[in-house]
């Protein structure tokens, strides 16, 4: 394995975008795996547990949702600022978090993990981007079929499907954490403005991750993703990663340890993690409310047939 | 010239701006002989440096420090010098409109914003810069003595002091908390400002208060009763995190790790520890052997469980704990 340290001499900063569970922490875990056998390989200390898997608590990737952690990076306090100065605040220690990545030791490289949609608070009117984008060097937007995201999402928020049904459709719909309310206010909008949001931009050309191939074609998926992001690594390489961070391993460690992102009143936050798992839980009214909603879209990304039929793609095995 | 003149945390203020309707205004004339001596603070418009210092020891986007001065810029608000625990100096950074001409309206609200800014956190630097120790703490009144709710923000201190006076304990600062060379807590400002949703659960019609910033819901809430305008010795810390889980954890906190604990409350410890220019180590050490402190762990006080506001359970503990403590001493 080539270093990557020896290859990239600036700060390197890209964004993992998602609508929540759709397998943004996943992406994030593997990351995090890639980079413990990357330094193994060269001898260093990693931070894999015992049973080889990576710390689920210390995954690569910052969010900056946290406002103290936005305070402490932009040396002013939020608590009398509007949501829209909080973005703003936000959008600069983002700059600062990249400025002050250290050009040795392979960390260099940050990822930003993102729900927000691809533009500032839309109840502002404020038209201009979350993100300074010439900081970024790149966007990896991670997608899952929209029945198996709302089961999900109903399990993470504590609520029921037929509510999760409308927030996934909701062009106002907000996210903060729902154990605290220390958190920067996400605008997350509907499930189709937000794939549209990141995947129709013209002013960079997002690598789109579909949740499904991931599961279904792990190796070559996740090969082409430590591609982009600038990973110089063997297929054995990113098979070793891969299996560090199986499903199974993940809800383990969680059952075990507890997981510091997991919401309250929900089942976990590694709930099932399966492709087609609406097939035996939504109603029949429950899926064509879904596809009402966003066929369109769903068939652009192929999870639906040019008769809105469902493809083998989110089906599953 | 100083048009305005109040009193908080133990200062006189003298300012060319109103600072807030919900203060005392004093007179202005001359103060005596004897009063020249305490701790006045001027506030002046005048030139402050756009992108603030390039020699600054500490630096963070929005907030510079040298030893003895600290710029802040809140964007689109103002700009902001703070030197040597005795003047703030503020510089607008509201631009005329595309005609060149000035918009009374956005004017009157932005001279609102400085104030406020300059009450919520240029004051805890002058403080800073005379040596007290600041903590990010709401203090309530109880029996003569102080007890603080100490956290980050949101955290819920705010809640907690509102809700405690809905009760009948008086207030003696929000969220900022200054600690004298005497251990005690100085009476900070005579308003609370309240989240939508705290002024909901104290069942006030939202109607009769005032945002605080158009932008913002959170309001002002007088304390024309209720407010503490005496300092008070510091008998307890309470150190309040909103938990991820369902679970409530309360520790008591003992020996050394008391000291530790303190300090980790302190308002801007960096910022703090560049102007500092004697160690506040000792001060927290002495402290901690005079005070109790308590860590609480809960679900945001404002969820629900059941109907009921979880803050019901969490204000019948410290009610709890005060019983207990007035019986025990």
């Amino acid at each position: 394995m080539v270093k990557n340290s020896d290859i990239a001499a600036k700060p390197i900063l890209h964004v993992l975008a998602s609508y929540p569970k759709s397998g943004n922490t996943w992406v994030r875990a593997f990351l995090t795996a890639l980079r413990n056998v990357e330094k193994r390989s060269f001898g260093e200390k990693t931070s894999s547990n015992s049973t080889g898997s990576v710390e689920i608590n210390r995954l690569a990737g910052v969010s900056f949702v946290d406002r103290t952690m936005v305070e402490t990076r932009v040396g002013l306090d939020s608590a009398d600022l509007s949501q829209l100065e909080i973005a703003h605040l936000r959008k600069e220690a983002i700059n600062q978090f990249k400025e002050k990545l250290t050009i040795s030791k392979d960390q260099n490289r940050g990822f930003l993990k993102i729900h927000n949609i691809n533009a500032m608070p839309i109840r502002t009117g404020d038209a201009v981007p979350f993100l300074d984008f010439e900081n970024i060097d790149g966007v990896v937007y991670i997608v899952r079929n929209p029945l198996d995201t709302c089961i999900s999402y109903a399990n993470h928020a504590g609520t029921t499907i037929d509510s999760a049904i409308k927030d996934l459709s909701s062009n106002e719909q907000m996210y903060t954490s729902w154990a605290t309310q220390n958190y920067v206010t996400e605008q997350l909008s509907g499930w189709s403005a937000h794939v549209k949001s990141w995947c129709k931009n013209k002013d960079f050309n997002p690598l789109i991750v579909r949740y499904e191939d991931m599961s279904k074609q792990p190796t070559l998926t996740f090969a082409k993703l430590a591609k982009f992001l600038g990973f110089c690594c063997s297929a054995g390489e990113v098979e070793q990663a891969i299996q560090q961070v199986s499903f199974d391993k993940l809800k383990q460690q969680e059952q075990k340890l507890g997981f510091n992102e997991s919401q309250i009143n929900t089942g976990g936050f590694f709930y099932k993690g399966l492709v087609g798992h609406w097939q035996s839980v939504l109603s029949t009214p429950q899926f064509q409310a879904i596809i009402n909603d966003h066929g369109e879209v769903m068939h652009e990304l192929g999870y639906l047939d040019e008769n809105h039929k469902p493809t083998e793609l989110m089906c599953g095995s | 010239m100083a048009r305005f003149k109040y009193s908080a945390y133990g200062l006189t203020i003298f300012s060319e701006i109103k600072l807030s309707p919900l203060m005392a205004e004093q007179s202005t004339q001359a103060p005596s002989k004897k009063k020249r001596d305490s701790p006045s603070v001027t506030i002046v418009s005048g030139s402050v440096p756009p992108n603030g210092f390039t020699d600054s020891y500490t630096k963070f986007s929005y907030c510079h420090v040298r030893p003895e001065v600290v710029w802040l810029k809140v964007p689109n608000v103002a700009r902001f010098l703070i030197e040597k625990g005795q003047q703030i100096t503020f510089a607008s950074e509201l631009g005329d409109n595309n005609f060149g001409l000035i918009d009374h309206t956005a004017k009157k609200f932005n001279q609102l914003d400085i104030a406020l800014f300059i009450l919520a956190q240029c004051i805890p630097y002058i403080l800073m810069q005379r040596g007290y120790l600041v903590l990010r703490a709401s203090a309530v009144a109880v029996n003569g003595k102080a007890v603080l709710f100490a956290g980050s923000t949101q955290s819920g201190k705010t809640t907690y002091a509102a809700a405690l006076h809905n009760r009948g304990f008086d207030v003696i600062s929000d969220d900022i908390s200054v600690i004298d060379e005497s251990n005690r807590v100085l009476p900070g400002y005579p308003y609370l400002k309240i989240w939508a949703n705290i002024v909901r659960y104290l069942r006030h019609e939202i109607s009769s208060f005032t945002p605080i910033r158009p932008d913002v819901e959170k309001y002002w809430y007088p304390l024309t009763e209720g407010f503490c305008s005496s300092p008070l010795p510091l008998h307890h810390v309470y150190c309040v995190n909103k938990n991820r889980t369902n679970q409530w954890q309360t520790k008591k906190i003992t020996g050394i790790k008391k000291t530790d604990t303190l300090n980790k409350q302190r308002y801007r410890p960096v910022v703090h520890d560049t102007l500092e220019q004697t160690p506040l180590f000792p001060k927290l050490l002495q402290l901690a052997t005079q005070v109790s402190v308590t860590e609480v762990a809960w679900p945001n006080p404002l969820s629900v469980v059941g109907k009921k506001p979880r803050i019901a359970h969490q204000l019948q503990y410290f009610l709890d704990q005060i019983n207990v403590n007035n019986a025990l001493s």
